[in-house]
Parts: C-alpha cells; structure tokens; sequence
C-alpha cells in the first residue's frame, strides 16, 4: 500500500494582494521505504507541499480542495487534536531553516525532552536517555546536551534538527532543504547520516531541494514542480536519461559540475509567473522552446508516459 | 600575462567583543585570525576563484583587497604600486578602479531608487562623464545586460524585478565606471539554477567586454569550475592550495581540496564516486590547531604535521600546495 498519497490538493494564501496559488492541483503518492526528491524554483510551492501533509500551512494558508490519505487515512478529515498526535510520531518535518526552529532560550535537552515528554507517557529520566541515544546517533556528544542553539554550528544545528524530527520514530520524514545552508562537507556528513537512519529505521523521506546534485544521489524517485504544479515525476535514472517536459530537459542542462574541462550550459530565460494570476494554459509556456498555439490557452494534463513516468505537457 | 594585484603575507584580525568581566579574568585581548598570513597574485584579465567552508576568510580578502577593510598586517601592490596604507584623495581615485558585487540582489539595492538611478549614481559620484550623456550610458549598459527594452527597466523599482535581474542590475551598477578590477562575492548563490548560468555568462562577456579582473568567491565548486581560470582553496584563514583550474580540479594535491572535491554531490545519477569526508568540525579560528591547521583533521597526518606550518610552494607549473607530504 501506499504511505502517502496526496490527490489534486489545492493549497491557497489568501494574502492582501490577492489569492496566491502556491500548490494548485497537486497529486503525488509515496511508497513504504522510498525517497522522493521534489525539485523545483524558488517560490514554486515546496514548502507549502510539505507543511500541508503535516497540515502546517501558515495563515492566510488554506487547504482548499484536495486529500491527502496516509496509511489510508484521510488526514484532512481528521481533527486538530488528532493531527497533533500523528505529527513527530507517525510524520515529522526538518524545516528549512534551523534558527527559525530552535528556541533559542532553550538548551538542546529541554528541546528534546519536552518533545518526548508531550508525546509519550515515560519519566524524565527515560526522556532523556532517549534524548542523549538519538544525540548520539546524529554525531552531538552527550556533553553539549545543556547547551544552547547559538552554541552550536550551522552543521550541527540542522543535525539537531534530524535528532528532533527522529525523536518519535516517525514513519515518513519530510526535510525541507535539509542541507542547503549547509558546506559541501557538512551536507554530504548529513546526507550520509540521513540516508543510514532511514534504513535503519525503514523510514520514507520526502526530499525537497533546489539542488540537483543531492536530488539525483540521494532520491529513488524525483518529482518537478513548477509555479504550483508538479509537471513531471519519474524514477531517478529515467529522469536523467529521459527528461519529458522541456523545463526538466533544460534544467538539468543548466546545472554545472565540478570539471576541469569546458562546460556549454543551458539557462532559461525569463521567470516563472506570477502565483496571483497564473496563466491559463501551460504555466511554462512563455519560457518554453516547443510552445505551440494549444499551450496558450489549454492546461496540458498529466499524461503518464511509460512506467511510472508522469508529465504535464501538450507534446505528450 | 601581467599581475594587477599582489598580497604579501596579508592579515586581518578582528578583536572578539568582550565585556569588562570577561577582560578581567582573561586579561589578554583575543583576535579572530580570519585571515591569516596570505600571498597571492592576480594576473591582469583572469578570473581568480576562492573556494573553501564557510567562515575560512573568503570575503574578509575580497574586502581587504578593495580597501573596504584595512589589513592587520602585510602589503598590497595594486598595478605596480603600494597601496597597503592609501588614503585621501589617492584612495578615492582607488576606489573608482576596484568594486564589488555581493549575494544577496534583495538587500543591495536601494528599494526607493528606481533602477535607472542606481545605476547613474556612481557615474555621478565619480563624476565620469559629462552630465549630458549619463543616461545615454545607463540605457546602453541596462541593453548590454540583457534588460531590455532599456527604456522600460530604467523607470522600474527593485520590487519590480526578479532576483537575477536585481542581480544584472547590481553588476550593471558596478561595472558601468569601467573598473579595472570586480570582487564577486557568491554573486549567484541566490539565484535559480535556471538562470545562473546567464548571470555566470553574463560576467564572462562583460569580463572580456570591458577588460575587467576579477575576484570570484563561491563555495560551490561547480561554479567556480565553470568560471574560474585560477582556483585558490582556503581553510581557516589560509590559501592552501592554488592553481590553474586544469591542475587543481584534474589532480588536487591537497588532502582537504580533494575532500571537498570527492563531496560535491553529482547531478548524474549514474556517476557514483566514494566522498572523502574529514573527521571532526572546522576547529575555531581564535585558536588556530598549531602546524597544518588541517592536521587533526587529515587522513594522512605524520608527526611533523601537528608541528610545523607548511608552506604554499610550488609543486609543479601553475600549482602551489601547502602540505608536508605533497
Ligand atoms: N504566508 C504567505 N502569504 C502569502 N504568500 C505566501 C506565503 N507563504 C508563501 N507564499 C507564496 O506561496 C508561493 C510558494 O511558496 P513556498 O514557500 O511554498 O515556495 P518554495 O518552493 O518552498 O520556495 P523556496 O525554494 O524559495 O523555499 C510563493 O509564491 C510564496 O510567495
Ligand atoms: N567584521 C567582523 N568582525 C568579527 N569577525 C568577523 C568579521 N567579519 C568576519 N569575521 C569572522 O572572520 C572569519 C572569516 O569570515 P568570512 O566572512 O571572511 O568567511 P567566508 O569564507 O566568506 O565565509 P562564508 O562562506 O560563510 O561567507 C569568520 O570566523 C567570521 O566570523
Ligand atoms: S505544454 Fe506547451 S508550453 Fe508547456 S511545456 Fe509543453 S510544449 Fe511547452
Ligand atoms: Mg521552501
Ligand atoms: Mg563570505
């Protein structure tokens, strides 16, 4: 069965400007043990994707159509007290940015501590062996359990963060650019730390990122939004050999890589639209290469293409 | 090829803030050594790239070198003359030769300037050309940087723009005085994959355009393999390898600079490679580890490591490393 499955969710800011459209007729689905990367451009709706299924959308966010079942259950039928207690237990999220996360007048412990201590029915004392067990795991020594966020790197922070969203034995994992702050060495240590625990544990992730260096080593399946949809899933090695749609096509080719060589890249020009008022057909179609008339005026729909290769363009 | 800039054993220390308590039980000032002890040159019309973690000193030297920051120590040759100790008049004149673009497009420009004005200003500043022809000069370089039809971004706000125009226009605005020398520090570290690669093409074009040096800071090695000619590895305030792109990527000498190189994450799912990752953290730079600064870290450490501090000489032709055992 499928752990995740998310059908047509539409997820709305409701902001002064206007209605924002940050996740607009989205549908995904996660198997048992599996690592799905979501790429996509800055303000495409990823984080927005990711707090709807911990149902964590900020205000004036709103889940306006859709469902999204885990385990089966349908999470938006549930009440918030029952949310609660799924969240950190059967789903936890690492949020992209640390020093927004941690309370910074609270020690490492009393993060911690207090995290188990809501949730499960132990004593202090087993709260934080447990505690200083999961520090352990992620590489903080036992010593720098009563120190304070500020204390600590950048590196290790976003460790903690992994610490925190493994405290509950959580079944799915949604990191939310776990690692983009992050230097070379520190990210691939963390990477490397995430990948282990998850088959330790037999965790999913949800990976989400802009970067697709990490995407390709670390996803067994890779889904590509853009301004609110997503306009391709494929497994890891078919997106790279056979990209569908031409902003995955043009996208991996502007990507460098690390060669002593001469390198010809590709950009894309102009900028996604805007989210206020997107554009009835295609929503790449005034950056794309193949537009035809069609994609002016017509949304493409999502045609599968092969073995669980899914795209979202006219051409297909 | 000519060089345009030289550093001589150049240092920056910045003094930790401490209170007065601190400072009684201490009593002895302590300094970040973000930069400590480095010599380099840069040829005229290259493209030099430091590369190296956070905090290592990156753009504590770009500051240094256009005289935003004064250096603890050490000297600086610019075009053949002393300029560890310019100022007045000499330093403004200095000033027009050598600017700097920074990473964040959001922060840099002005919000209630339109984009035509910021970019006029510092050819009013410097007062470089007649009065008349300013916006002539402002509309040819927002064509020149792809902000087209000129007419129409020269009236637009900074909210108006997308981060990789933002970024155009911060390069336009640094540029249009005609430096002889650019720093560029992470100038696409904000920018979408989708563009980078625009603006990276962008800063070759006006490089040649212009017959510009430039300084280029990242720590993402990809791009300073697509941009650089020369790359200069640093970690805790030192330069510990430096050379041609070709050497340094194609066979890194340096313990570290093939760390970092074996961890950059490959866009190719096919393409496994074993990541050389250190033990431990990045130590402190207050207390620099004595010797190599990488020892504690390093795989292949002997005793003379934790010892002796080596120096940055030259292995063979355009390639320096600083390590006993290279
Ligand atoms: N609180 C909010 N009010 C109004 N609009 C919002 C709010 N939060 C996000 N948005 C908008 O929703 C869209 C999606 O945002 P989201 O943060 O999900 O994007 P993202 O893909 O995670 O981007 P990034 O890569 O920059 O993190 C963006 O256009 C953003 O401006
Ligand atoms: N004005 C300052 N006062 C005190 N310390 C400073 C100052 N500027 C930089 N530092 C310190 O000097 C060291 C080098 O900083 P620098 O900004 O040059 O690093 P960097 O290599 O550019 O890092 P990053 O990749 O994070 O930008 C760091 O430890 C930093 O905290
Ligand atoms: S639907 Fe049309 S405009 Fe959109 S990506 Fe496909 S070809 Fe391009
Ligand atoms: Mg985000
Ligand atoms: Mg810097």
């Amino acid at each position: 069965m499928k752990l995740l499955d998310i059908k047509n969710l539409r997820v709305y800011y409701f902001s002064e400007e206007g209605v924002v459209k940050a996740v607009d007729g989205v549908s995904l689905s996660l198997n048992k043990g599996e690592t799905l990367g979501v790429v996509g451009e800055s303000g495409c709706g990823k984080s927005t994707l990711g707090l709807s299924v911990l149902r964590l959308v900020p205000y004036p966010g709103k889940m306006v159509s859709g469902k999204i079942f885990y385990n089966g259950i349908d999470l938006l039928s549930l009440s918030d007290e029952e949310v609660r207690k799924l969240r950190g237990k059967e789903i936890a999220m690492i949020f992209q940015n640390p020093d927004v996360s941690l309370n910074p007048i609270m020690n490492i412990k009393e993060h911690l501590v207090e995290a188990i201590l809501t949730h499960e029915e132990i004593d202090e004392r087993e709260a934080v062996e447990k505690t200083e067990e999961i520090l352990g795991k992620v590489g903080i020594p036992k010593n720098r359990i009563n120190d304070y966020p500020h204390q600590f790197s950048g590196g290790m922070k976003q460790r903690i963060m992994i610490a925190l969203a493994l405290l509950l034995n959580p079944k799915l994992i949604i990191a939310d650019e776990p690692t983009s702050s992050l230097d070379v060495l520190i990210q691939a240590k963390t990477l490397e730390l995430l990948r282990n625990l998850k088959e330790e544990y037999g965790l999913s992730l949800i990976l989400i990122t802009h970067d697709f260096g990490v995407v390709f080593e670390e996803s067994d399946r890779i889904a590509v939004m853009y301004a609110g949809h997503i306009i391709e899933i494929a497994k890891n090695t078919e997106l790279y050999d056979k990209p569908l749609h031409p902003y995955t096509q043009a996208l991996i080719k502007a990507v460098p890589t690390v060669t002593p060589e001469e390198q010809k890249l590709n950009y894309i020009l102009g900028m996604p639209p805007s989210l206020l008022t997107p554009p009835k057909g295609c929503r790449f179609y005034a950056r794309c290469k193949y537009a035809r008339e069609i994609c002016k005026f017509k949304e493409p729909k999502t045609a599968t293409v092969g073995r669980e290769h899914i795209v979202k363009c006219h051409l297909y | 090829m000519e060089d345009i800039i030289t550093t001589i054993n150049v240092k920056k220390y910045f003094p930790i803030k401490m209170n007065f308590l601190q400072y009684l039980i201490t009593r002895k000032r302590e300094y970040i050594k973000a930069v400590d002890g480095i010599s380099f040159s840069l040829r005229k019309g290259e493209t030099f790239t430091l590369v190296g973690e956070s905090g290592s000193g990156k753009s504590t030297i770009g500051k240094l070198l256009i005289k935003s920051l004064e250096l603890t120590d050490g000297k600086m040759i610019f075009e053949g003359k002393d300029i560890t100790r310019v100022k007045g008049n000499e330093l403004k004149a200095l000033r027009r030769k050598m600017q700097i673009v920074f990473q964040d497009p959001y922060s840099s420009l002005n919000p209630t300037m339109k984009i035509g004005d910021t970019i006029e200003r510092p050819l009013k500043i410097h007062k470089i050309c007649q009065k008349r022809k300013i916006k002539e000069k402002a509309l040819e370089m927002l064509e020149n940087i792809g902000l087209s039809p000129a007419e129409d971004f020269y009236e637009k706000y900074p909210w108006q723009l997308s981060g990789g125009q933002r970024q155009r226009v911060a390069i336009a605005r640094a540029i249009i005085i005609c430096p002889e020398f650019v720093v560029l520090d992470e100038p696409v570290s904000m920018i979408d994959v989708s563009l980078r690669t625009l603006i990276l093409d962008l800063l070759i074009k006006l490089k040649q355009q212009y017959d510009l040096t430039y300084l280029f800071i990242t720590h993402d090695l990809a791009i300073a393999s697509y941009i650089s000619n020369t790359i200069a590895t640093m970690y805790l305030g030192k330069i510990i390898e430096l050379g041609s792109k070709k050497e340094v990527l194609a066979s890194p000498k340096h313990p570290y600079t093939k760390a970092l190189l074996s961890a950059v994450p490959i866009p190719n799912p096919k393409m496994k490679r074993k990541k050389i990752i250190p033990k431990g953290e990045i130590p402190n730079p207050i207390n620099p580890p004595t010797g190599c600064r990488f020892h504690p870290r390093c795989n292949y450490a002997e005793e003379i490591c934790g010892k002796k501090e080596p120096e940055l000489v030259e292995v063979s032709k355009d390639h320096k490393v600083a390590c006993h055992l290279c």
